[in-house]
């Protein structure tokens, strides 16, 4: 097809879609408004979808039950057709979701994104992290190997630490006092369905919150540049999708170690990258700190954490320089407690 | 009646607030009420406690080795000592809750999560853990090794 035809074919496709209005209402249609941020945006889009159809693939094979889960997934990596292509595909691309997401909110937070009328874009950008965050952890737990079992025991703990609602919170996660059959259930539905529901629905929320912001803020400087050829925009997503393609032939993730309990937690288990950091923190905190147990610190701390994280632009209205050696300061520490988790 | 040189929408305005009041209360009654169930859901009470569980017979219990069983839904272990004793303790580490394991060359009980380390006794001896592992009582009944709450 000539490349004529393809540009007819694409702004006809364009309109009848209204992709072309879309695209001009949520400001991405003219060169330089697309800036790192949403270039972020962009990718974690692109690796949403592609998680949710690698997802909805693998829920076809897999089985949320105690005694079947581990051996779903191996029937799916050995026996199906593309099973584990489709296995591998998911597990990287929710990898690379996370490490968009992160990146997203760090460079959010270094270029002061949140000024100007942004407060209720940041509060659904932290929503949007923690559900990833929350999507990821209950993705670790569907194997249901010991290492992924130690895992939700751990998460339990951690949420029975929080002030008034603890045993509650646990109750929620593990779906009794302690790790049962009936955990996995829990986390299978949290995984598939609850959690990216809500992360859909947050997401739009933030489009839309960020969509009215700049409709409010006329930059007509910028609105004069050149709209973005179809190739510029879709260069990104080919670009991503070939570092995941080349991840999923290079590296085959594992399904950890099978068991049931009451079998001792292996020492394999260790959490994915993306909460080594928690790991290290874990492993560095002494028993006791602050008159709290050290678990109990860190649980109160990392709310007080997230606390300031949402009053940040209620506080900070005019948009500090310090925000950058803010965001600094939390990507290394993040680095150098991932490394630590990692190998102690 | 609507008398001459009244209007209509000012004399209803007052009767319209009151509706929206209603509605709104009733809307946030509801969505309240709905809350409840939803919190229950997700956090269901427990399971049923168990009293006792049987470890199987003393003479397949080696001096010097440990055994894992489920106390209802809790993991628990029992240890024969070196001089034919036996104790027996929750294996759920006091720090996060992952499962221990007996080292019979240490005579410990180790995690492997957080560097958790007990002793034969329960106590802590090093890592992040605060309390000791739950004891629990052991009884030899019949010739069956039988475990109970202390």
């Amino acid at each position: 097809m000539s490349s004529g035809r393809m540009r007819r074919l694409g702004a006809w496709l364009s309109e009848r879609a209204g992709l072309g209005l879309l695209a001009e209402r949520f400001g991405c249609d003219r060169r330089g408004r697309a800036g790192l941020e949403k270039r972020l945006g962009s990718a974690a889009l692109l690796l949403f979808l592609v998680l949710a159809g690698t997802g909805a693939l693998l829920a076809l094979h897999y089985q949320p039950a105690a005694e079947q889960a581990q051996a779903s997934l191996r029937r799916l990596d050995g026996a199906v057709p593309f099973g584990q292509l489709v296995r591998r595909g998911h597990c990287w691309a929710s990898h690379l979701f996370v490490l968009v997401l992160g990146a997203q909110l760090l460079v959010r937070l270094a270029s002061r994104s949140y000024r100007g009328d942004g407060e209720l874009e940041w509060l659904a950008g932290l929503g949007v992290v923690g559900l990833g965050l929350g999507i990821t952890f209950t993705g670790t737990v569907l194997p249901w190997s010991l290492e992924a079992q130690a895992g939700a025991r751990v998460a339990g703990s951690l949420a029975s630490e929080v002030p008034w609602l603890g045993s509650w919170l646990r109750r929620c996660v593990l779906g009794d006092d302690t790790l049962t059959a009936s955990t996995l259930p829990r986390m299978a539905a949290l995984h598939l369905a609850l959690l990216p529901a809500a992360l859909v629905l947050l997401a739009a929320a933030q489009a839309l919150f960020g969509w009215a912001r700049r409709s409010r803020w006329v930059e007509p400087a910028r609105s004069a540049a050149p709209a973005r050829t179809p190739a510029e925009r879709a260069a990104l997503w080919v670009a991503l999708l070939l570092l995941l393609l080349v991840m999923v032939l290079l590296v085959r993730p594992g399904l950890g170690t099978p068991g049931e309990l009451p079998l001792p937690t292996p020492p394999s288990a260790r959490p994915t990258w993306v909460f080594a950091w928690l790991h290290g923190l874990l492993r560095l905190t002494p028993r006791s700190l602050l008159g709290l147990s050290g678990t109990a610190t860190i649980v109160v701390g990392g709310l007080g954490v997230v606390g300031l994280a949402a009053l940040l632009p209620f506080v900070d209205r005019r948009g500090s320089r310090a925000t950058i050696g803010l965001a600094c300061g939390a990507l290394a520490s993040f680095l150098g407690l991932t490394a630590y988790g990692l190998l102690a | 009646m609507i008398q001459d040189g009244q209007d209509p929408n000012a004399r209803l305005a007052p009767r319209r607030e009151m509706l929206d009041y209603a509605v709104s209360g009733l809307a946030a009654l509801l969505g309240l009420g709905a809350l409840y169930p939803v919190a229950r859901l997700l956090a269901p009470l427990p399971g049923p406690t168990v009293r006792s569980v049987s470890l199987g017979p003393v003479s397949a219990f080696a001096a010097g080795s440990a055994r894992s069983a489920l106390f209802g839904s809790r993991p628990i272990v029992a240890i024969r000592a070196a001089d034919g004793s036996f104790r027996a303790f929750g294996a759920e580490c006091t720090h996060l809750g992952c499962i221990v394991h007996y080292v019979p060359a240490r005579d410990r009980l180790e995690c492997a999560c957080h560097g958790g380390r007990f002793g034969a006794d329960g106590r802590v001896l090093a890592g992040p853990p605060r309390r000791p592992l739950e004891s629990l009582r052991i009884d030899v009944v019949d010739g069956e090794v039988m475990v109970g709450r202390a």
